[in-house]
């Protein structure tokens, strides 16, 4: 354990006398400070501290991510290149603790810059919301419904489950002609169901079922600004017609607890707040399964056209669970574990190569893994364009497809995982998706800095042309 | 372990070969071929031959920095790659392979935490050897501002931190002054009573005399002549007799004597003190007048632990 942090924290004496340290902040400090400056946002000031933080955390974390893959290609490759390392590897220590003693130093660096970013970040939202000349309501939508850490409850997505079972129903019922593939039925099944699900008409009523969770991050009676359910719809034919409808929310035994007329003519996108009061919850936590219902009813008249909704996005509930300040704090672990990830690749890579082929290795692995998942998305698409063709690949796109199709298997759990963009929604970033993340990241790094070990042990330090 | 006890064979290299390859395996270069060493306890053993000959590729493979292609090779009854084995030798290379924005403080702090040293140990050996070689008054600066041979004292020391059984010296007078090279030489007589055993390349020939109880000329990977100084340097067929400055009646009558028995011409001179002796008088002579130093400070001091 000495060797280690001996190791450790000569990398982070190297950065610091280097300078590296020092630019780095300075470099945070100025896109932090700098780029707030310049961004517009949509003239409301939620919409300014959500790309506040959107931008400044992810502008932080991609520069951050360049420094580590650079600063690990060249930790171990660099010093075997000057011949430093010969006087390390012939004292008693052994590889792992050379590479695990780099990979501790360079964590413990982004743990710093992590918190200088976190740190100037809360600062900057403070400073805007004590100095900015905005209103009181301003600051309330501010407060609630972006520094906080909200949990998105959304309407249980049964698409599948309704499509296997009309398609089962009309097997069973001897519906479906011989000569039609399953594949067909299947998805005309599904645009059927999903038009049913997006799209009321006049006089049709809609309704959701939601589950409220049991452990409620704040008291019962204390419920104010605490809940808020979102609701986002648009008019088949944007900017010709007008929407007339009446929405209820409650329990299956009281369905109008809480009822809201919308009338009149939009453009676009309709956004609808509607804040849970503390008899509503309730009632609704009354219950055993915590089923709170919303309820569209799509008012007949002339003027009423038909509404479309997004299936997956049209109703969110959000529920306040966390301050802003421990979603941030969440959000840099997650960020901080990625970064972990990049140091283990590029200190593996560091452990083969030269430097400048380490760095070109580890950039190219980083893009390759995050560009694996769009050209599954672009093959499958390619697919439903020709589908009833009979496909026709070679012997190379069906390799390709494969290594990507695997590179994203083990990628993606990673990728997936994103906590800057639910930090600036105001969305929780939970301890399930730190721990989640943290288990993944340990194992992948081990996984890479085992393989980098194992090189390492085999690599001969003094080899005239290193 | 038991073996080295018995033979007191600190290394064996029996029948080692060294072979670089290229990128695609193919052989490049046969840097060692089928050397065979035996270096005994408590002996200064010096590794000698032009450039090529395969020195330091034979020292780094008895320091696991590189594999050997075939042979055996065993480092104090291990294998040379074994931790065990590391932390009993202390290495000085042929350039002083620092961290240059380390202080010699700071540098023999790192190298000592790799060997696991007690703190206090530690800072009492760091006082010692920045002591002994000069540069207690230099600790705070770092080492990249050094000249060579203030570079090379430095990774004399770190060599030395670990109170090591083997020591292995490249060239370790390389840069420095004669003061500093007497000092090095000194501290290998000195180690080497106390049982330390030394391993010196170097292409100092005079360095390699004064100092070496054996040695070994490499030439093209295989060893040319190895043996004791004193028997592969002794010119059997002549002797040499000093002694005062005689009348010069007297010397007549001994070289008439002389050519009398002998039947051949004796050569005649005068015995000198040798440049090394006389600068060292001198400096020494400067160093008692002297009150300040930019430099490395001469010292005749040892660290107290390298004498026990």
């Amino acid at each position: 354990m000495t060797g280690v942090l001996a190791i450790a924290f000569l990398q982070i004496r190297a950065a610091i006398r280097s300078k590296l340290f020092v630019t780095l902040m300075a470099v945070l400090f100025l896109v932090l400070v700098g780029l707030p400056l310049t961004i517009k946002g949509d003239g409301t000031f939620a919409g300014q501290i959500k790309l506040l933080l959107y931008y400044t955390l992810g502008l932080a974390t991609i520069i951050l991510g360049a420094a580590t893959l650079w600063a690990s290609s060249g930790a171990i490759s660099l010093e075997v290149e000057s011949r430093q390392l010969h006087l390390v590897a012939v004292k008693p220590v052994y590889h792992f603790q050379i590479w695990l003693g780099k990979f501790v130093g360079l964590l413990i660096m982004n743990i710093f810059l992590l918190c200088f970013t976190g740190l100037t970040v809360l600062g900057l939202i403070y400073w805007t919301l004590s100095f900015g000349a905005r209103s009181d309501q301003e600051r309330k939508v501010v407060r609630e419904e972006l520094l906080a850490g909200r949990r998105l409850t959304k309407p249980q997505d049964t698409l599948q489950q309704e499509t296997r079972d009309r398609y089962n129903d009309m097997v069973a019922k001897g519906a479906i002609p011989a000569d039609v593939m399953r594949e067909e039925v299947l998805m005309s099944i599904k645009k059927e169901l999903i038009a049913d699900k997006t799209i009321v008409r006049p006089s049709a009523v809609r309704q959701w079922s939601m589950e409220i969770p049991a452990d409620l991050g704040f008291d019962k009676s204390d419920s104010a600004g605490k809940m808020m359910l979102k609701i986002q719809f648009s008019p088949v034919r944007a900017g010709t017609n007008a929407v007339s409808g009446k929405w209820s929310v409650g329990t299956e035994e009281k369905p109008d607890i809480f009822s809201t007329e919308t009338d009149g003519r939009m453009d676009g996108l309709y956004n609808l707040s509607i804040p849970v009061a503390a008899d509503l919850l309730e009632a609704v936590m009354a219950r055993p399964d915590r089923k709170m219902i919303v309820t569209f009813v799509n008012n007949d008249g002339e003027k009423s056209k038909p509404v479309m909704f997004d299936r997956i996005n049209g109703i969110k509930l959000f529920i306040w669970e966390s301050g802003f300040e421990s979603n941030l704090f969440r959000a840099l672990i997650i960020v901080l574990c990625r970064l972990s990830l990049l140091a283990a690749i590029g200190l593996t890579a560091s452990t083969l190569f030269s430097f400048p082929v380490a760095t070109f290795v580890s950039f190219s692995v980083l893009l390759v893994a995050c560009m694996a998942h769009y050209f599954i998305l672009l093959s499958e698409m390619e697919g439903h364009v020709h589908a009833g063709e009979e496909a026709k690949s070679s012997y190379w796109e069906d390799t390709s497809e494969y290594a990507m199709r695997k590179l994203d298997e083990v990628f993606e759990p990673i990728l997936q995982v994103e906590s800057v963009g639910p930090l600036s929604d105001g969305i929780l970033v939970s301890w399930r998706d730190v721990g989640r993340v943290l288990m993944m990241i340990c194992f992948y790094s081990s996984l890479i800095g085992g393989a980098g070990v194992f090189l390492f042990r085999r690599r001969e330090l003094a080899l005239p042309y290193t | 372990m038991d073996m080295e006890k018995q033979a007191g064979a600190v290394i064996e290299v029996n029948n080692l070969t060294k072979v670089f390859k290229d990128f695609w395996r193919r052989p490049k270069v046969r840097a060692v071929d089928g050397l065979n060493l035996d270096i005994k306890k408590g002996e200064i053993f010096g590794l000698l031959g032009p450039n090529g000959s395969g020195k330091s590729t034979t020292i780094k493979i008895l320091l696991g920095l590189l594999h050997a292609t075939s042979g055996s090779v065993t480092v104090l009854g291990r294998s040379p790659r074994d931790v065990a084995t590391k932390a009993r030798i202390g290495y000085l290379p042929e350039e002083s392979y620092l961290y240059n924005y380390l202080t010699p403080y700071e540098t023999l702090n790192f190298y000592g935490s790799l060997f696991g040293l007690d703190g206090r140990v530690r800072r009492e050996r760091i006082d010692q050897l920045l002591e002994m070689t000069g540069l207690k008054h230099a600790a705070g600066r770092s080492v990249g501002e050094f000249s060579k041979g203030m570079a090379r004292r430095v990774g004399l020391a770190q060599a030395l931190i670990n109170d090591p059984e083997l020591v292995i010296l490249d060239e370790p007078t390389s840069g420095l002054d004669p003061v500093g090279c007497r000092q090095v030489k000194d501290l290998m007589i000195t180690l080497a009573k106390r049982g330390k055993t030394i391993i010196l390349s170097s292409h100092l020939l005079a360095d390699v005399e004064d100092v070496c109880d054996r040695i070994a000329i490499l030439y093209n990977g295989s060893i040319r002549a190895q043996g004791g100084v004193n028997q592969l340097l002794e010119k059997q067929e002549s002797v040499r007799l000093t002694m005062p400055s005689l009348p010069p009646e007297v010397m007549r009558k001994v070289l008439e004597l002389i050519r009398k028995e002998v039947g051949k011409e004796p050569q005649v001179d005068h015995p000198s003190m040798n440049l090394e002796q006389f600068f060292l008088e001198v400096v020494e002579k400067a160093n008692r007048m002297a009150s300040q130093q930019s430099g490395a400070a001469p010292t005749e001091m040892m660290a107290d632990y390298l004498k026990k």
